[in-house]
């Protein structure tokens, strides 16, 4: 499982880098701009992400608007959301508008900060992203 | 830091379970402290209202009255309790995510879980029977607390430890690398913080405290959190200015937070 880490802050990269790191590489992006570039550059490559985990708010372009970018380019290569990456949204805004945009903009699940251990691994199993 | 509280220092301990109060009051016996031992909430109650306590052990599960009823009625001014701030220390075969939010919902302070280590038994009597640490003054003044609101400060912990493992299904390796992680990376935050603050920057004002904010709830550092909060939610609305004296008190919880966590995680590989 290849994942890119969304994350403006140190701390929370390092929890999801610690967590996620036993399951195959994990790249990192400091905001939303970052991501959908090397995203792009990862599926030019053929070589790309199992996992996005997203935060929201980011400088420069933030976790919405990225995951916009994302599910777009992945069309334009004839990829639909169910058999592109899977999109982890997690943030601290657990606000119903930001969970509804971030579902209808193609997200796959949504974790509320601070990210549990347990709680994660669900979703990657739901997700059948690992057993 | 015991020694000279001890030969007065009052214990309730309400446990139903024979071995278990046994282990306990043994444990208690040997740090030179008693116990009055009850076997249900409802005991538990009837000698709360009998005599101020300095401290309750209180198992979850017992019969007639459970331990989360019997704090509910600790903590309810109308109850005839002597002493309704007195700290309880939950006892519970669960130590769940969920087991320790219900404890902390009716008003439970802490947590041991079952079978009692005396380790760990060590270290809570030390917690809460230790006088608390000085409540900063300049923290009331920022909030313009009451002095009595203090407890309330007391009670939200400067580390939730068993939170921030919890959260790691228990993974101490992870949290050891996440909390060098961050004593090491906040006060660049904090630093920033200040900036944005001087510049009269009141959207970085409130991305650092948010920033900060996250960091802190992954940790369990309960107190900075509340702090950055308070600078969040603050900087959206109000002028500037008055949140100088936060950030010196985002600085002292950051300081207070880094002892307790240094000791547990300690910089080996620092100068």
């Amino acid at each position: 499982m290849k994942t890119l880490i969304v994350e403006d802050d140190f701390t929370s990269r390092l929890l999801l880098q610690e967590l996620l790191k036993s399951y195959g590489p994990t790249h990192i992006a400091v905001n939303g701009r970052e991501a959908v570039e090397a995203f792009r550059l990862a599926m030019e490559e053929n070589k790309p992400y199992d996992l996005i985990c997203l935060d929201i708010l980011m400088p420069e372009l933030d976790g919405q608007a990225a995951l916009k970018e994302i599910r777009h380019a992945e069309e334009a290569n004839k990829i639909f959301s169910t058999n592109g990456a899977k999109v982890i949204m997690t943030t601290s805004l657990e606000d119903p508008k930001n969970v509804i945009t971030a579902f209808s903009g193609l997200c796959d699940a949504y974790l509320v900060k601070p990210v549990e251990k347990a709680k994660l691994l669900e979703r990657l199993r739901e997700l059948r992203l690992i057993l | 830091m015991l020694d000279s509280k001890r030969k007065n220092t009052r214990i309730l301990l309400a446990e139903d379970n024979i071995t278990n109060q046994l282990v306990t009051l043994a444990v208690l016996e040997n740090m030179g402290l008693s116990a009055d031992a009850v076997n249900n909430g409802q005991e538990a109650i009837n000698a709360l209202e009998s005599a101020p306590y300095d401290l309750v052990l209180m198992d979850c599960h017992m019969p007639l009255l459970d331990g989360y009823e019997a704090t509910r009625r600790i903590r309810n001014v109308q109850s005839r309790v002597l002493n309704h701030q007195v700290p309880v220390v939950a006892m519970t075969a669960h130590a769940s995510l969920s087991e320790r939010e219900r404890c902390l919902q009716c008003g439970m302070d802490d947590f041991l879980s079952k079978p009692v280590i005396p380790q760990m038994l060590v270290e809570k009597l030390e917690k809460w029977l230790s006088d608390p640490p000085p409540f900063p003054q300049r923290i009331l003044d920022a909030y313009h607390l009451e002095p009595s609101m203090a407890h309330h400060w007391k009670v939200l912990p400067v580390w939730d430890r068993e939170g921030m493992l919890a959260r790691l299904m228990g993974d101490t390796q992870v949290a050891k690398t996440i909390g060098r992680g961050f004593l090491a990376d906040v006060p660049l935050q904090i630093k920033e913080l200040k900036t944005s603050l001087s510049a009269g920057d009141a959207a970085g004002v409130v991305r650092q405290a948010h920033t900060i904010k996250g960091a802190a709830a992954i940790i369990g550092g309960e107190r900075l959190k509340a702090v950055a909060r308070e600078i969040e939610q603050s900087a959206q609305t109000g002028p500037l200015g008055a949140l100088h004296a936060h950030l010196d008190a985002m600085r002292t919880e950051f300081e207070v937070l880094k002892q307790q966590m240094q000791q547990v995680f300690p910089a080996g590989d620092e100068k």
